[in-house]
């Protein structure tokens, strides 16, 4: 799986190229992140624009995601779409991640 | 959504297959969004539970998927020949606890918590295979209540007093 990489004012913002997150594509994920945010420093924003649908095991990935990161790194997630919104809040996972509207803006304005 | 049809459907048990699986029940019953989400989530979730642990990752595995539209939405049938489920019923499943640490945030567990919320009717019997030895099969049901209540839409409703 592809995650788009770019840095904004308000840290790496990592966008996913994929229209799934489920069981299929979890474990790409989790490597595709881990990738995306080795080395790196300060808070990571996920955004999920183009994610259509997001199942308990691509949950449980996004969770995994935020585990690797280390401590004082934040990950926000941005822009769910209504059905990944809606898992978020049925989970409850809006309570453990700041879900943003919309992703950073580019650094570069 | 037509009224009365039936998919069946068989699925090897793996991950792309049920992505597969999935594509053909939407092209099968075309949905608004929102109520193709919940199909999609729930089914998803069901067979991916099959997939997971009645079969435990085993490359052989097979499940069979019935699908029949009716007045009541998708009535949903789901067999295998796996492992029992745990103690032999359905698991209560969970959503995250309020206010837990983050460290302990679960990463899984979240797919019956989401089957139970979604679906109605929902039940599991295993019960023995002619002729399979001492293997049985699985047999999960449920209901989705989704698409056009064509006695609600179409019929005038009851006469005025």
């Amino acid at each position: 799986m592809e995650l788009e990489r770019r840095d904004s004012p308000e840290g790496t913002v990592l966008t996913v190229a994929a229209a799934r997150i489920d069981a299929a594509a979890a474990i790409a994920f989790k490597d595709a992140f881990r990738d995306g945010t080795a080395g790196g420093e300060g808070d990571v924003v996920l955004d999920l624009g183009r994610v259509e649908f997001v199942d308990s095991s691509g949950l449980g990935a996004i969770v995994a995601a935020m585990k690797m990161l280390a401590p004082g790194r934040r990950l926000d997630l941005a822009a769910p779409g209504p059905a990944v919104g809606k898992l978020f809040r049925m989970t409850r996972m809006d309570r453990v991640f700041r879900i943003r509207d919309a992703a950073p803006a580019r650094a570069d304005g | 959504m037509g009224d009365g049809g039936v998919l069946r459907i068989g699925v090897a048990a793996d991950s792309d297959s049920v992505r597969a699986a999935l594509s053909e029940v939407a092209a099968r019953f075309p949905l608004p969004p929102e109520e193709a989400g919940t199909v999609e989530l729930v089914l998803a979730e069901a067979m991916n539970n099959v997939v997971e642990h009645a079969y435990a990752g085993r490359a052989d595995g097979r499940m069979d998927l019935r699908i029949e539209s009716g007045p009541d939405g998708l009535r949903c049938e789901l067999r295998d020949r796996g492992a029992p489920l745990p103690e032999g019923r359905l698991p209560l499943g969970r959503a995250i606890p309020a206010d837990i640490p983050l460290p302990d945030t679960p990463e899984g567990g979240f797919g019956w918590f989401l089957i139970r919320q979604l679906a109605r009717d929902l039940r599991h019997v295993r019960r023995p295979v002619p002729g399979a030895g001492r293997g049985g099969e699985n047999v999960l049901t449920f209901r989705l209540a989704v698409g056009p209540r064509p006695l609600d839409a179409l019929s005038p409703g009851p006469a005025p007093p």
